[in-house]
Order: C-alpha cells, then structure tokens, then sequence
C-alpha cells in the first residue's frame, strides 16, 4: 500500500542549572530506500544554532550544531514527509551452504562480525547453531531465531539501559525494541545471516484517515540478508516490516545510528521528552 | 694499549654490526674502534655520565611504569652506511606513499576491497578502522604527516620492516638530543666524520604543518596538541613545541565553534589553523569517541570534516598500522605504485586461515604473538621466552579471536657493541626512522633512533619496557679518520661542520 506520512519528532530537554555549552549530533533525518521516498525534511533546534549537515560511513543524514551561550532548555524538531510503500522483495533466497562461502562472509564481513553490543555467550550461538543446522532454507533458519528472541525476551521497558548489551538483555530476560534488536542480530551473525540495526518510527494505526494524526514511536527493528535484505521487528513479532515502518538510519548497531548524541557542559539534564506525531497526507 | 674491543665477539646466530663491518675492514667502524681505543673505555663512560647529568637536569624524560626516567643513551654510536642508507629511505618513502594511497581509498571509495586485494574483513573489523573518519581530506591535507617505523637488521644483516607506526609515533626528539648528547661525548670524531644531520626535523615537521594549513589562511596558527604533563612523551611534545617555536597546548586550552578550533588566551581566544596532535583518536573527539573522556576536544572530527582546521596525523591512521594489515603492505605497494616493495617484511603468519592456525598454535613456542592494534610492545608474546602458562593462554587467545593477533617467525636482529659496565658487550638493537609527509614531498630522518636492549640477550627494546638507546650516524662518503688531528688543522669543510652542531648543541 502506497502513502504518504508527515512525521513530526520533538526531543525537549531540560537542565537543573544552566548549561554554557554543548556539541550535539542528530541522525532524525528518513532515509531514501527501495520503498521510502524522503519528500521534504528539516531540523529545528531551540535556542537559535547553525547547523550543518554530512552524510555519515552508513549514508545517514547527519546534522550538528554547537551552542555557546547559556541556555536551561534544548528542543530539537525533525520534520519530515516521506511516500512509502510495502517493501517489494526480489524473492532471491541463499542456500545456508552459499552464505558460508568464503566470498560471501567477506562481502558481509561488517555485518557478521559481533559489536560490543551483540555479543552473546559463545555457548549460545553454538546452540542456536545446532538448532537450525537441519533446516535447508535460510528463512526457515531466519524464524527459528526469531522464535526463540521472542520466547525468551520479554517486552517491559526500565529493565534494561540504553547501554545494555545483547547478553545483559537476555540474562534478564527483559528489554526494549532495542534489545529485541540487538539479540536478533547477535543469534543471526551467530548462524551466519548478515544482519543489521535499523532506527526509524512506527506508525501505530493500521487504517488511518487522510489528515488523522497519531502519537507514535520511535522504534528499532532488523534487517537480515537472505538474499536480498528483508525487514523484520522482533519486539512485536512481525515477520515482515511493511509501509507503516519509517526507516531513518542503518548501522551495526545502536552505535551506528543514535539518533542524538553530544557532550555537554552544566547543569544535569531531566529525562527528555520526546513526542512522535505521524500523521496521514496522502 | 689493548683496545676495549679485542675482547669483543659478537653474539651467536644474529649478525654483529661491527663485527661484520669490522672483518670487512669498514673504515667507519675501525675509525670508531681505534677513538674509543685512543680514549679509553673509562673516560668514555665518564663523558657519557657528565651529559646524562645534564641531560636530566634539563628534564629529558621518559616515563616507565609511572616513574620518570631519562632514556639512558648508549654512548658507542650505531654506524650505517651512506649507501645502504639511501636506498632505505628509498623503501620508507615508498611504503609511506603506498600506506597514505591505501588510507584514502579505505576512507573513501574502497577500490582495494572491491578489487579484492586485500578482503573487506581485514580493514572493516580493525579496531581502529574509524568509521568517524570515512570522509575525504582536502588536496593540501596529509593522512600521515609523522610516521616511525620500527625496522630491524635479520640474520643476513639486511634492514626489514617490523612494525609501521602511523598514529603518534613518538622518539624523534631523543634523536635530535642524543645528536646533540654524542658531539659532546665523542667531538674528535665529529671532525672526521661528515655525519649526516638529523636537527633539520623540527623546521621540516613545522614546514609540513604550515603547508597543510586551510589555504586562505595567510599567517597560520600551529600547535602542538599534548595529553599533559603525565603523559610518558611529554617531553617530547614540549620539546617539538619550543623547537618549531609553536604554542603547546592541552584539550583543556582548545574549543570548537561552528567548525573552528580556537585556543584560549589570557585575553580572548585565537583560531587554531592545523593541530600536531599527541593524543591518541579515542581519547580526541568525546563526541565520537570516549564520552568518559575529558581528555577530547568535543567538535574537533567535524570541524576536521568541514575544513575548518587540520590535524596531523589524521584520524584513524590505526587501520593501516594494523599488524594484519601489516601483513597486506606488499600487495598495497603493488596495488598503488605498481612499485617492487624496497624494503622487505618479516615473513607472518594470517591466523584467520584455519590450518595456518592450527600450524602457529602447535609451533607457538618458536614463534612470536602479537595483538593486531596495540602499540608499544603491548601484549606481545615470544615464544622461546614465555612461560608454560603463557603459552597456554596465548593459545587460548588465538582460537578465540584470530583477527585480534598475527605471529611471525622470532629473528634474532642484529647485535651492535654496547657499554656494560666495564665492558663492551653485544645487544639487540632496532631502528626507528621517522618520514615526515607533506603535499610537496617527503623528508626522512638520516637514521633515526635505535633502540637497544639493555640486558643481554634480550630482544624488547621499547622505551616504554626500558630500553636503551643510540645515536644513529649515517656518514657520508669516506671517512677521513684522523683522530689526532686537531681542530685547527682540520679542513673548512669539517670546521661548518662542527660549528653547526655546536650551535645547536647550546
């Protein structure tokens, strides 16, 4: 289904005292894909700053922005309009004997290597590994791993922190969207399936009206190579990411693709208030 | 009068510097022998402890496991000869040039990869392959401003490639001080000897600097970018300062705005056009790196990346000093210069092939180990010399994470005559040469500073493990060794000779 969403993402933070300055990155910026066309965009920041622009190793938008003077609050505005589509696969499909050739593993070296990240016991991808050694096809290696991150994640946010690694994650038993993402990833390098972090936003209404806004989301999901890369989201079981998914930046990991990051000088800062609007054009 | 060298034989296996040279009736090497001969060991040894006197006076240091200590300075020169010297400055230069093409590609467009030269996994899992750092320089910009590489003399007594420092080398000012150090330990031969002069490195270094500067600047600002005063290479980063006549500065003095880098003074703030930064990437830029780390500057990458300032060296030079990919530099050479590589490798093993592993872990004990990104001798494991339990951990380390470490055949490296005590007795010495790089062209040190290993037959030479070190003498031409004659006999072109480095010697 083709259509057309406004994405407003607000960030507000605010600090106990004063902070005199700061040196900030955003990655807020929606990609250009096979299914997504980036229509218009821009980024607002409060108190007043230049920003400039570049894109980053991974093709990501980057925008920064350095500020000098004091200030006790920082809003920043990513607007965007995007056209988006279902994404529309080839169907090219690996057999698992193909993606072990020495060629292939070179080719997708950086994302079959594990990150700080995605690491997991070395006893558990050995184990995940003999799980799927009998299964042919590579996507049914690919729903074996996914079943067993949703067996043995459960979703509940506070539990873990933005730092929290794959193993951390799965000890606890508890995580996030980006701990979903993270032991996807990590189980699928481990059964030798390129894989990758995806950030964007998730459109929460399945059939919305032309002009209906909702609150939604920012959000983490996977992408692994089969063949071809196909979208799938762990955290809520769906096999097959589709035109409700906004994909903003692609990476390793969380690393890759922090959607804000920068060093400040002051006062400590308040948890930010972040506000997702998404809303239907077209 | 017996000469402290009668008694002196060389070691077994490698090859003696003198000996060989000795026996091949070297003039350089004999005119050395017959001075130290003339002046005897005990008065040398007394020269050599009135400088070092004066040496830690004047704070030349060097920081070993948190102590201070001077770099004790050897006082018998290393000789290399003009000839063979040429055509190692040939191969250093061309293996710069070949490394510089490599990082360009690797941070740009990655030709070498899709040409399968050398395989993706190799650059992309380095540790210090910098994805902060993929974005192309400006055309007056260097990637490696100040290299050191380590060379050593093998078995056959031919100068090969150990290791190619390209992030922070550092020892260049010990070789500028020991110069000086050695015209006032051994005079009488710097008037007969045309050696070549290494005190030209701060004005090229600052030469190099200048010429990388953002063009539109007319008068540029230089600085020399210092970790501190704990670091072990202070000394250096001072020195380099006050030589090049440029201001030394800490993180702390330096901030970023919108692009630029200013430093403070006591008055306002000055933009800062090129940094000679001493700091190692990770601790540069918080922004990228370390968010722990109040060492950085925040917005140094970007204001890099958008070319308000230049830093030298640039950052993730750590890639191409990588020992794996070390191990690809032949194949870099041929890839970029379509050149025979001049100066040759030490023969490694690449533990990611599973029967190459399998082989270096059932011969570990005649081998060497080495962790692929780490610096300073750090972790590295000589298997004739490690213990059982050693052995067995490296094994461990190897299976578990073979990109992290290459091994290489141990070479017994060429001994040099070394004062001990009383004695003149063999020790393993190696060679730092420095190349400095700039968009005209490149500049290599006469020698470099050789490292020597202060117990007998011990192979780690690394300041930061306690070595020791030499002056370096590449003597131009034939010798003239006339050890009696006096200075006012000697011939206008000795007299500049002396007068210079004199001169520098104040």
């Amino acid at each position: 289904m083709k259509w057309r969403l406004e994405i407003v993402h607000t960030t507000k933070y605010t600090y106990e005292e004063d902070v005199y300055s700061s040196y900030n990155e955003v990655r807020m910026t929606p990609k250009n894909t096979s299914n997504q066309l980036l229509l218009s965009s821009s980024i607002a920041v409060s108190p007043r700053a230049s920003l400039y622009n570049y894109s980053d190793y991974f093709g990501t938008a980057v925008t920064y922005f350095d500020l000098h003077r004091r200030h006790n609050n920082l809003d920043i505005t990513s607007s965007s309009h995007v056209e988006l589509d279902d994404p529309r696969g080839r169907g090219i499909r690996l057999t698992p004997a193909a993606m072990n050739d020495t060629d292939f593993c070179d080719a997708f070296s950086e994302y079959l290597a594990p990150t700080p990240y995605t690491q997991i016991p070395s006893g558990l991808a050995e184990e995940t590994f003999a799980s799927v050694r009998g299964l042919d096809l590579v996507e049914d290696r690919v729903a074996q791993v996914m079943d067993f991150v949703t067996g043995n994640l459960h979703y509940r946010s506070g539990i873990t922190k933005v730092s929290s690694s794959a193993a951390e994650a799965l000890g606890v038993g508890f995580g996030v969207c980006q701990d979903f993402a993270h032991v996807a990833i990590a189980l699928l390098r481990s059964i030798g399936v390129p894989a990758r972090y995806v950030s964007g936003y998730l459109y929460p209404n399945k059939d919305p009206l032309v002009g209906e806004s909702s609150i939604g989301e920012s959000h983490a999901w996977v992408e692994a190579f089969v063949g071809e890369w196909i979208g799938m989201d762990p955290s809520n079981s769906v096999d097959r990411t589709n035109h409700l998914y906004v994909t903003v930046a692609k990476g390793r990991d969380y690393h890759d693709v922090t959607p804000f990051r920068g060093i400040y000088f002051g006062g400590q800062s308040s948890p930010p208030i972040v506000t997702v609007t998404m809303t239907r054009r077209a | 009068m017996t000469s402290p060298f009668d008694l002196y034989t060389g070691s077994t296996g490698a090859f003696d510097e003198f000996i060989v040279n000795s026996n091949a009736q070297d003039e350089n090497w004999l005119g050395l022998a017959k001075s130290i001969e003339n002046l005897g060991l005990s008065e040398l040894k007394r020269r050599a402890i009135e400088v070092e006197q004066t040496q830690s006076a004047r704070g030349i240091t060097f920081t070993v496991g948190g102590l201070e200590r001077t770099f004790p300075l050897d006082p018998l020169p290393r000789i290399i000869s003009y000839d063979e010297w040429n055509k190692v400055e040939l191969g250093l230069v061309q293996r710069i040039a070949a490394l510089e093409a490599f990082l360009d590609d690797i941070y740009g467009s990655q030709e070498i990869v899709r040409d399968k030269v050398i395989p993706k996994r190799v650059v992309a899992n380095a540790t210090q392959f910098s994805r902060s750092a993929a974005f192309p320089l400006m055309e007056y910009q260097m990637r490696i401003t100040v290299a050191g590489l380590d060379l050593i003399r093998d078995e056959k007594g031919e100068l090969v490639v150990l290791e190619d420092n390209l992030r922070t080398p550092s020892g260049v000012s010990y070789v500028i001080e020991n110069r000086r150090a050695m015209a006032r330990i051994l005079p009488e031969l710097f008037e007969n000897y045309e050696i070549e002069p290494v005190t030209d490195y701060p004005s090229r270094l600052l030469a190099s600097l200048i010429s990388q500067a953002p063009p539109q600047v007319s008068d540029p600002l230089v600085v020399v970018l210092t970790p501190g005063v704990y670091n072990s290479a202070y000394f250096e980063h001072a020195f380099l300062a006050r030589q090049m006549g440029v201001p030394l500065v800490e993180p702390r003095d330096l901030f970023a705005k919108g692009n630029e880098i200013f430093v403070r003074t006591t008055k306002s703030s000055k933009r800062v056009d090129v940094i000679y930064r001493r700091i190692d990437d990770e601790y540069i830029d918080p922004v990228f790196f370390r968010p722990d780390s109040y060492l950085g500057v925040p917005g140094l990458v970007n204001a890099v990346r958008a070319g308000g300032v230049t830093i030298a060296n640039a950052v993730g030079n750590g890639v191409a000093d990588d020992k794996l990919t070390y191990a690809y530099v032949d194949e870099i050479i041929d890839y970029y210069l379509h050149q025979k590589p001049i100066l040759k490798n030490i023969e490694t093993y690449r533990l990611e092939d599973p029967d190459v592993r399998a082989f270096v872990i059932k011969n570990v004990d005649n081998l060497v180990v080495k962790p692929v990104d780490a610096s300073g001798g750090k972790g590295i494991i000589i298997g004739s010399q490690a213990t059982e339990r050693e052995l067995e951990e490296v094994k461990v380390a190897i299976s578990s994470n073979p990109r992290g470490f290459i091994a290489q055949r141990i070479v017994n490296f060429s001994t040099i005559p070394t004062v001990v005590g009383n004695n003149i007795e063999p020790r393993h010495a190696d060679l730092r040469p420095f190349i400095v790089s700039s968009p005209d062209g490149r500049y290599v040190v006469p020698g470099g500073l050789s490292r020597v290993a202060l117990e007998a037959g011990s192979m780690i030479v690394n300041s930061s493990q306690g070595g020791g070190s030499k002056d370096t003498w590449i003597i131009k031409g034939r010798s003239r060794p006339r050890v009696t004659t006096s200075f006012a006999q000697s011939e206008t072109a000795s007299q500049s000779q002396i007068t210079e480095v004199k001169e520098s010697a104040q």
